[in-house]
């Protein structure tokens, strides 16, 4: 029956696991089934490294057998459901809703319908208070556990923070309860104790007549009234995969990917990864060259990527690139930066490893003047660019592409044009060349912007989203100044960020728009192909919930935030500072140039302490 | 002029790994032989690439039990490490039957495979399909249109089939066949089958038939030779 319909859809090969590297175990022998799912189609989840690193580190337990379920393709989807075949493991092709997890890693809020619908294939009951003693435990982690509360009804506990830190723990607790015989409830209990978890049963939300919140608080004794997230101090010590899973078919990134650090000095004000993230803590080169050898010797991949927040910031960045490129010349592995800050020096690195492919370079200017330049701390100038592209044009690259955010805090039609003249400065620089020495080589920018989603836990937590007409004005108004013909602007449709700003700032009361979303068909919204967003807005309307409040409504300092129970270790005061610092129009320096008192320092390791 | 030397393998593509087409099975076996260590040579020019050619694309779907590929390698290495070294790193469903070496001048598989055995299980048993099979043996000429992406020909498949036998011991019908496979001359078995199935007023749904291409061939002198013969003299 499976092969008569695997052989009727798209990429079979997403469906049948046996990669490289796959990790082969008995199940019958697994004290603990644990299914590791990505809610998004195979190629996307196979390429996050997140997933990589969980999975053999939950592998590396004798008792723990980790399995892969990614988002089945809409044509899968239809097929399952036609022959009653529930979501299955990759590994093992069993059946999930017989595991003791499932586990949801949540990378964006636009995946949160994917969750629903992989629950219901399952056959697992949608919310939590549905599930009885036979359904697997429902927990999830990632980014967006920071602000949990959107799927606090849904998922039964959240991980918050790194997860190398507590896994363990958790296991062995569960292994014990399951062997004494013991409930899920009484698990849940145990649980509590476990730093970084969070386990949203246990606490109750009262709302004022506004919708605000009144009050938040723990229902049982032994629940912590605050969750603060753990993380590795030693990236060291930390576990690393010696391995990839290397898949069968295309995937976005076919390559090792080797984490250099995590965290980000920068502060941008906007980035929420660059505040959930820090301390920044990095790994030593002499780790790192290690790891590289094991890495592409285990997986066969032409490339190695240094991923991190910002690679051009690891101190050893230098020796660690001109090390890995002389090693591996003759090995034809070729070697990407990605998120590099253009200077000279990088140049000259990129020239080194991308020999022959003068693909283009990527600016992330965000906003098009200086003035909201230093609103969102964003420390980029104006002349940096400039002289970025001067070098660049001199060294032969011809291709630029700039990123933009449009509807940051304080922008005005000024801003707005700012991205427009910064844009034709380019171009001009580009002329500034001799006409002999450009060799009839054609100049292009690309300009995109990206519309403003402000998230929690960044110093912008408590400001309006514009609204979906507000968006379009602005991008309309861009796009007609846009007239330089070798300027191609390009931007999103901000149906979609309007719905990642109610969900990235949501309540435990925006679960029921995610639920009815679902209902009404809301899959894969961030497909274009797919989206639906007359679905969403029929989901505010039958719920009774409005978009606006969640989405286009600035917060004051004392109202409680629904994450406010969540820390990251950076403290409220820290956030209201630089907010105020950003309608100041003042930078605050970088983590090694000065520290700015985040609260960070807290967990004892990382930049605080170099 | 390289100082290669070419190496000839002959693999099966069975089980879970029927499911990824011949672009993804490509690129896995340049990943496999990177992992294997193999002293694999590379192409010249701008983008190099390893020096591996297949005889004949598998579709997807179908099963393989004596798949070709020609490799060359920068150094002599024994046949039997080769497939050692191949096979310790290869998950289930694809594994490497034989290694040998060829001689430099030898044509390569892509050129050289001239005919296919399969074996085709349908999807039930048909009790009078020999019929349908001996009048299509009988016949001098059979012309099918085939649709192009620009145009449709005309081709003649009777030319393109040596034999087609039937195997009604089982539960459902096996047809075994010799057909043309690679530039010369190519008839895709679902062709085929999709011309006797209409001969007997049948629906055919390739999702409900297994497909196994056992051997691959080439023509010499009229005779055909198996790819991947069992002895070679050097």
């Amino acid at each position: 029956m499976l092969k008569e319909i695997l052989l009727q859809v798209e990429k079979p090969a997403r469906y049948i696991g046996n990669e490289i590297n796959m990790v082969i175990k008995k199940a019958e022998d697994a004290d603990i089934r644990f299914a590791f799912c990505f809610p998004d189609v195979y190629e996307v989840g196979m390429s996050h490294l997140g997933l990589q690193i969980l999975y053999y580190f939950l592998n590396r337990r004798e008792d723990t057998y980790c399995e892969r379920v990614f988002a089945p393709w809409f044509d899968m989807e239809e097929k399952m459901r036609e022959n009653n075949i529930p979501l299955f493991a990759l590994e093992t092709g069993d059946a999930i809703n017989k595991f003791d997890f499932v586990g949801f890693t949540l990378q964006y809020e636009m995946s949160y319908t994917n969750i629903i619908n992989m629950l219901d294939l399952a056959g697992i009951p949608i919310w939590s208070k549905d599930r009885g003693e036979r359904d697997p435990i429902i927990i999830a982690g990632g980014p967006c556990a920071y602000n949990p509360e959107p799927l606090a009804d849904i998922i039964d506990m959240f991980y918050i923070g790194e997860g190398e830190v507590s896994y363990d723990e958790l296991l062995d607790i569960y292994k014990e309860n399951k062997k004494n015989g013991g409930t899920k409830e009484d698990f849940y209990e145990k649980a509590l104790a476990v730093e970084g978890i969070y386990i949203p049963r246990f606490y109750d939300v009262e709302y004022n007549e506004d919708g605000t919140i009144r009050s938040f608080a723990p229902n049982n004794k032994k629940a912590p009234s605050v969750i603060k997230k753990v993380i590795v101090k030693n990236m060291d010590e930390a576990f690393y995969p010696d391995r990839q899973l290397v898949p069968l078919i295309e995937t976005v990134h076919d390559r090792v990917t080797l984490e250099v650090f995590r965290g980000c000095i920068r502060g941008c004000r906007f980035c929420q990864a660059g505040f959930v993230y820090r301390p920044v803590r990095e790994k030593s080169t002499d780790r790192l060259i290690k790891l590289a050898d094991s890495l592409i010797e285990n997986s066969g991949h032409e490339e190695i990527s240094l991923t991190s927040l910002s690679t051009g910031d690891y101190r050893g960045f230098k020796e660690l690139a001109e090390t890995l490129i002389e090693k591996y010349a003759d090995d034809k592995i070729s070697i990407s930066l990605p998120s590099l800050r253009i200077d000279a020096f990088s140049l000259d690195l990129m020239e080194k490893v991308q020999a022959v492919r003068k693909s283009g370079l990527t600016f992330a200017p965000e906003a098009g003047t200086q003035r909201l330049r230093d609103v969102i701390n964003k420390g980029i100038t104006e002349e940096e660019i400039l002289k970025g592209c001067k070098l660049a044009f001199d060294g032969g690259w011809t291709r630029v592409k700039l990123y933009f955010m449009v509807g940051l805090p304080t922008e005005t039609d000024e801003d707005l044009m700012g991205i427009v003249h910064l844009s034709n400065a380019i171009v001009e620089k580009f002329f500034e060349i001799p006409k002999e020495e450009r060799k009839g080589r054609p100049i292009s920018v690309t300009v995109s912007s990206a519309c403003f989603v402000p998230k929690p836990f960044t110093p912008f937590q408590w400001t309006a989203q514009s609204t979906v007409e507000e968006f379009d004005k602005k991008q309309k108004f861009v796009k007609h100044n846009m007239t330089r013909k070798q300027v191609k602007y390009n931007y999103h449709e901000p149906e979609l960020s309007s719905l990642e700003g109610v969900l990235a700032r949501g309540d435990r009361r925006t679960g029921r728009i995610i639920v009815r979303a679902w209902e009404l068909g809301a899959k894969f919204d961030s497909w274009n192909e797919l989206f639906k967003y007359d679905a969403w807005l029929q989901a505010f309307e039958d719920t009774g919930l409005s978009k606006e409040f969640y989405a286009n409504r600035e917060r004051s300092y004392d109202e409680i935030l629904p994450w406010d129970h969540i820390s990251i270790g950076v403290s409220k005061k820290f956030f209201i500072d630089e907010m105020e610092r950003a309608k100041a129009e003042q930078v605050t320096p970088n983590c090694r140039r000065q520290c700015a008192h985040c609260g960070a320092a807290s967990f004892g390791g990382g930049v605080c302490f170099e | 002029m390289n100082n290669n030397i070419k190496y000839r393998l002959e693999f099966t593509k069975t089980d879970k790994m029927i499911y990824i087409g011949h672009l993804d099975l490509l690129k896995f076996f340049q990943r496999i032989i990177k992992r294997a260590k193999l002293p694999i040579g590379y192409s010249w020019g701008y983008n190099p690439h390893q020096l591996i050619t297949f005889a004949l694309p598998l579709p997807l779907g179908m099963s393989g039990l004596g798949e070709i590929a020609d490799i060359q390698l920068t150094r002599r290495v024994e046949c039997d490490e080769i497939k050692n070294m191949l096979n310790s790193v290869l998950p289930s469903g694809i594994s490497i039957l034989k290694a040998s070496e060829m001689d430099f001048h030898d044509t390569g598989c892509a050129a050289a495979v001239a005919w296919a055995d399969y074996s085709i299980s349908l999807n039930k048993k048909f009790d009078d399909i020999r019929s349908t099979v001996d009048s299509i043996m009988e016949k001098e000429e059979i012309n099918i249109e085939k649709v192009g992406k620009k145009k449709t020909r005309t081709v003649d498949i009777r030319s393109l089939i040596r034999y087609i036998s039937v195997d009604n011991g089982g539960d459902v019908t096996v047809l075994n066949c010799n057909i043309a496979a690679g530039s010369q001359g190519n008839l895709k078995p679902d062709v085929l089958l999709k011309y006797i199935y209409s001969s007997m007023d049948e629906e055919f749904d390739i999702t409900k038939t297994d497909i196994v291409r056992k051997t691959l061939y080439t023509q010499e002198k009229g005779v055909l030779v198996p790819l991947c013969q069992e002895e070679r003299s050097i």
